[in-house]
Parts: C-alpha cells; sequence; structure tokens
C-alpha cells in the first residue's frame, strides 16, 4: 500500500523534481549532475528580454484578472439574483461551456473574430482574450457563493430593514462574497499568467508573454535557465495557492461557514417534527 | 375591532399564484392596531405568502394592501414601514451583534449616540444586554431568535410580521418563547403578525386566529370563537380535536333529533361516557348507545374510543379527566354518551 502511494507520488512529481535539481545544476546540459551552483538564477535576472515578458504577463494576468472577475461578479449576481428571468438555465450552462472548450477552437475563434472586424491586435485585444477565458471560472466561483447566499435570505433581511437593493449588496452580500471573489480573482490570475496558446494565436507583433518566450527559448533545447524559470514560477505558484487557501479559510469565511452551519441545524430541527 | 376605519393593515381580495398553482384565492383581512394575529395553518395553505405580499418580497396577482389607509402597491420592502422575524433568523454573520441590531438604524442613518442608545434599549427589551461584541455564530438558537426580534424592533415598525420564529427552537424553549412572545408584545403595543403551523402556539399567544386552508381563509376570531364555534369542519379538526360527522352520518347517528341538516363537530371533552342508565338524560342532552373500544389512559385525563351503536361503525373519541375511567373495562362494553345539544356544533356544509 505504502509502495503504491509513493509510486504515485513519484509519478505526479517526479518531473518537477527533475526540473528542480537540474536548475541547480552546473553544466550546459540535462544529461548529467556536474555540480551545485545558482549561476542559471542569476542568469535569469541579467537576461532583458525574459524580464520584460514576464513584466507583459503579469499586466496582462492583472488586466484579464480585473476585467474577468468584474464581469463575472456582475453576471453571477444577475443569475443568482433573479430566479425569474427567461432563459436562465440556458445562460446558466452556457456560463460553463467555454471551460470544457479545447482552447485552441477558442483560439482560432477569436484570431477570425478580430480579423474580421478589423480589430488591431494588440496588449488590449489580448488582455480581452484572456480575460474571457478566465471569466467562466470566476463566474462560477462567485455564482456558488452567492446561491448559498440567497439561500440564507441575508439580502432580503436587509431590504427588509431599510436596506436599499445597493446597501443590502454592498454591506451584506459583497462583503460575505469576498473570499469568493478573490479566489476567483487569482484564478483568472493563473489563467491568464499561463495561457499559451490564445496568446500564441492572437499576441500582436511585439507582444511576447512569457509561455511565448518559454516556448521560443526551448527551441534550443531545454536549457538550465528554462529550469530555474519554471522553478520561479512553481514557488509562485505555490504561494499563491497558499495565499488562496488562507483567504478561503480566513476569518470572515469562518464566521459565514459556522452561520451557514447553523442554519444547517435549524433546518434540520425544523423539518425533524414534520 | 377589526372593523371600521382602525384598521392598521387591509388586504382586500388578494390573490397569488405561483405559475399555474394558485397559492391565495381572494384575502380579504383587516388587521388591528396592536393586535397579536396569528395566521394558521398547514403547510401550502398560503400563510407565508401573505407574510411576503406584506412585507413587500412578492406582490399580488389582485387586490390591494393598504396600510394605514395607504396602497403598499409598487413600494419595495425597504420602504414599508413593515419589518419581519425570519424564520432562521437571517442574522448578518460578518457582523457582530451590536452592528446586527443597529444595521436598520445605520441604513437610514441616524446619529451615532441614538443609533447606541436604541440598541441598548432593544437589547435590554429582550434581554440580551452585555452580547453587543458577540457574532451571531457564538449564540444559541434562543439567543438569535432574540437579536432578530431586537433587529426588528429597534427601528420601530409599525407592523411586525414573525415567519414561524420558534420553529428551530426545541420544544421546552419554543413555550418559554410563547409567553415572553405575548408579554413583550403587549409590553410594546406593537402589531404583530405571526405566521405558525402549530394550533397549540397559536391559541396560547394570539388575540385573533386566521385560519388558512388551500389559499383561503377558512375562519378568523379569537381563540374562544375559533375552539368554540368552528365554521367548518377543517377548522373543526385543526383547531384541538373533534370528532367531525357528514351529514349523513350525523342523520344517521342522531335519528333527526338535530335541528340543522348539515355536518357537525363534537369535541371530545364535551361528550360524557356513563356506564349505566342512570334514568334518561338531562334536559337538552341526547344520549347514545356506544360500546367501548380502547380506552388510552394519558396521566391527566383518559381518552376513550367508542363505536356508536346505529350509526354504521363511526368512530367517536371521549376525553375525561374524571377518576371514574381509570379502571379497566372489557373492549365492548356497553355504555351510554351523552351530548349537550349545544355541544353538537354545525358546521357550513
Amino acid at each position: 500500500m505504502s509502495a503504491y502511494i509513493a509510486a504515485f507520488y513519484a509519478f505526479l512529481y517526479a518531473p518537477l523534481a527533475v526540473m528542480f535539481v537540474f536548475s541547480f545544476n552546473d553544466a550546459r546540459r540535462n544529461v548529467a549532475w556536474k555540480g551545485f551552483t545558482l549561476k542559471w538564477y542569476a542568469q535569469l535576472w541579467r537576461d532583458g528580454e525574459l524580464l520584460r515578458s514576464l513584466a507583459t504577463s503579469l499586466e496582462l494576468a492583472l488586466v484579464a484578472a480585473a476585467i474577468a472577475t468584474l464581469l463575472g461578479l456582475l453576471a453571477s449576481y444577475a443569475l443568482a439574483r433573479h430566479p425569474k428571468f427567461r432563459g436562465r438555465q440556458g445562460c446558466s450552462a452556457l456560463l460553463s461551456v467555454p471551460l470544457m472548450m479545447p482552447e485552441i477552437v477558442m483560439g482560432v475563434g477569436l484570431l477570425s473574430l478580430f480579423s474580421r472586424a478589423r480589430v488591431p491586435l494588440n496588449f488590449w485585444t489580448l488582455a480581452c482574450a484572456h480575460a474571457m477565458i478566465a471569466l467562466p471560472y470566476t463566474a462560477s466561483a462567485i455564482r456558488a457563493r452567492l446561491l448559498s447566499l440567497k439561500d440564507s435570505r441575508l439580502e432580503d433581511a436587509a431590504m427588509d430593514l431599510g436596506a436599499t437593493e445597493w446597501q443590502a449588496f454592498r454591506k451584506i452580500t459583497l462583503p460575505l462574497a469576498r473570499p469568493a471573489i478573490v479566489a476567483g480573482a487569482l484564478l483568472a490570475f493563473t489563467v491568464s499568467f499561463e495561457d499559451f496558446v490564445t496568446s500564441f494565436f492572437i499576441a500582436g507583433i511585439g507582444i511576447v508573454t512569457l509561455p511565448i518566450k518559454i516556448y521560443s527559448m526551448m527551441k534550443f533545447g531545454v536549457t538550465p535557465e528554462i529550469n530555474a524559470l519554471a522553478c520561479c514560477l512553481l514557488l509562485a505558484t505555490v504561494a499563491l495557492l497558499a495565499l488562496r487557501q488562507r483567504l478561503l479559510s480566513g476569518a470572515q469565511e469562518r464566521a459565514a461557514d459556522a452561520a451557514d452551519r447553523a442554519l444547517e441545524g435549524a433546518a434540520r430541527q425544523a423539518a425533524e417534527p414534520a | 375591532m377589526s372593523r371600521g376605519g382602525g384598521a392598521l393593515l387591509r388586504l382586500e381580495g388578494v390573490t397569488k399564484s405561483f405559475g399555474t398553482t394558485p397559492v391565495l384565492r381572494g384575502i380579504d383581512l383587516a388587521i388591528a392596531r396592536a393586535e397579536f394575529l396569528t395566521l394558521l395553518g398547514p403547510s401550502g395553505c398560503g400563510k407565508t405568502t401573505t407574510l411576503r405580499l406584506i412585507a413587500g418580497f412578492e406582490t399580488p396577482d389582485a387586490g390591494r394592501l393598504l396600510l394605514e389607509g395607504r396602497d403598499l402597491a409598487g413600494l419595495p420592502p425597504y420602504k414599508r414601514d413593515v419589518h419581519t422575524v425570519f424564520q432562521h433568523y437571517a442574522l448578518f454573520p460578518h457582523y457582530d451583534i451590536f452592528e446586527n441590531v443597529a444595521f436598520g438604524l445605520r441604513v437610514r442613518r441616524l446619529p451615532q449616540d441614538e443609533v447606541a442608545a436604541r440598541v441598548r434599549e432593544a437589547l435590554a427589551l429582550v434581554k440580551l444586554s452585555g452580547f453587543e461584541r458577540r457574532l451571531p455564530a457564538s449564540l444559541s438558537g434562543g439567543q438569535m431568535q432574540r437579536i432578530a426580534l431586537a433587529r426588528a424592533l429597534v427601528c420601530r415598525p409599525a407592523l411586525l410580521l414573525l415567519d414561524e420564529p420558534l420553529g428551530a427552537l426545541d420544544l421546552k424553549l419554543r413555550k418559554e418563547m410563547q409567553l415572553e412572545l405575548k408579554s413583550l408584545q403587549r409590553k410594546i403595543g406593537v402589531t404583530f403578525v405571526y405566521v405558525t403551523h402549530d394550533q397549540e402556539e397559536a391559541m396560547t399567544m394570539s388575540d385573533r386566529i386566521a385560519v388558512f386552508n388551500h389559499g383561503r381563509l377558512e375562519q378568523l376570531g379569537s381563540p374562544a370563537e375559533i375552539y368554540e364555534r368552528p365554521r367548518t369542519a377543517f377548522v373543526a379538526d385543526f383547531i384541538g380535536a373533534a370528532n367531525v360527522l357528514t351529514a349523513q352520518e350525523a342523520s344517521g347517528l342522531f335519528c333527526g333529533r338535530l335541528k340543522g341538516e348539515g355536518p357537525v363537530a363534537i369535541r371530545p371533552e364535551r361528550i360524557a361516557v356513563r356506564y349505566h342508565q342512570n334514568g334518561g338524560p338531562a334536559e337538552g342532552t341526547l344520549r347514545l348507545n356506544a360500546r367501548l373500544l380502547d380506552n388510552v389512559f394519558l396521566g391527566n385525563s383518559n381518552q376513550i374510543f367508542v363505536e356508536a351503536l346505529g350509526g354504521a361503525g363511526k368512530r367517536l373519541m371521549a376525553l375525561s379527566m374524571d377518576g371514574e375511567h381509570r379502571q379497566p373495562r372489557a373492549p365492548g362494553s356497553p355504555l351510554w354518551l351523552d351530548i349537550a345539544a349545544k355541544d353538537i356544533l354545525a358546521l357550513d356544509a
């Protein structure tokens, strides 16, 4: 049993481990261990093009995450709040279809859309494209939270006490949905940051994102610099994941969870005598 | 007391359907100032929908709601001088108790010192002073219920709606809270419209009870009126226990000794069970021959199930606190049932 588990994790993490180890290898080629060095990491910092592509990717991810989160919040609020509008079911289903869509299809679609509409390809078209890819992630994360809030009738209670819809949203819904909103934003950031296929299709001339840069570096083989770069990205990802986890188990979420539990308990008690 | 211009809230011909399902089929109801009115009925009878219509969470398909003579049509919940205590309290989990209670005052932008004073007053009213900095999740069900009450009352509404607020509490606490709610309502003089499916709860607290069934108002009256003069078989059966006889059963059983011809109801405690004939029945009393089916000892009383002879096997239940019924008797023993004519309650056909 433990052997199986060991094999499972080896299978899962071997590529990462190899990459990690060879990023410290004092040799040009990834074939044999020649000794420990940090020079590949130092070299990364001197590679101006690489750093520029990193900056591009970060900016792109920030803009895309902001757009995707805002639109996702509005869409999921509409879907969760107003159950009666016609075609809501269809809308909810259509929201998650792009999640399943092969990205290459989206890439081709976007490219033909942009070229048909004669939109010049630049940073903003790419940011919009990334936001579009990330939107289903943010919308579904936020929608789940809003639906559970709706069940607890907190907005009804706020409006009953004299709050306008906007006050109820700002004072009740928004703070309670914040962990889901931030989690959705982080997810959108990651989706944009690591995107290769779409960027490859519709990046205009002069926009080199980090994944595209890495791809072009790979044409000359997997160098230790790439390993080092990948390790840096890995650490950043782990940090981001940890941040997300922290947010989701933050104080507000704990309080909200406790309230959810109380509600469930109350519902159970109410159901028992009936 | 509900007639005339003194009504605080008036419902006129209110109907409501969800899709093709009619939920309310024309409700006329006037609620008096400072009254404790209970909407009572089984689940799905329309009582909660009525409450949501008053609060403004639903709009009627037809009919009007008038609060102090003013039509409520088109007014959103936050513009109505009506607050609700929700079934599951709906306290705001991210605010402490002070901010929960202060919520309605904050959205009205009252000055800070007035907010503080009124929150303190409201917490004292529900006996939870000192809980200001606790979070709702750390309270018990009964405490959450009181906070929900304080949060609604602190805004001094003209009308307070309560949607089965005690439904989630255990029986003992529920009994305590019933009496507490009633005395609180008397003290502050706010009009309460209370929704419950528990007839005992309705009897305990209400000035008047509106009995709902299938989207109709079956009967409106004081607890005593509803109990002693139920108008329909549904009301007789739903409020307290009753032996309900169809018109046919009644005429078969009493062989034309009744004035009316419709269905009737007889309360179990109004049936006197006798084991000896002892001459005839008293003046104004009808006597039936019957035999014993079962006798259940309930502690303070006995529930006696009998079958009336000549009634085509109609089972009746009698309830007696007389110690005579404690001694066991064989099923099938003959006995006589004495029922005063005035206790045979004529129902609408």
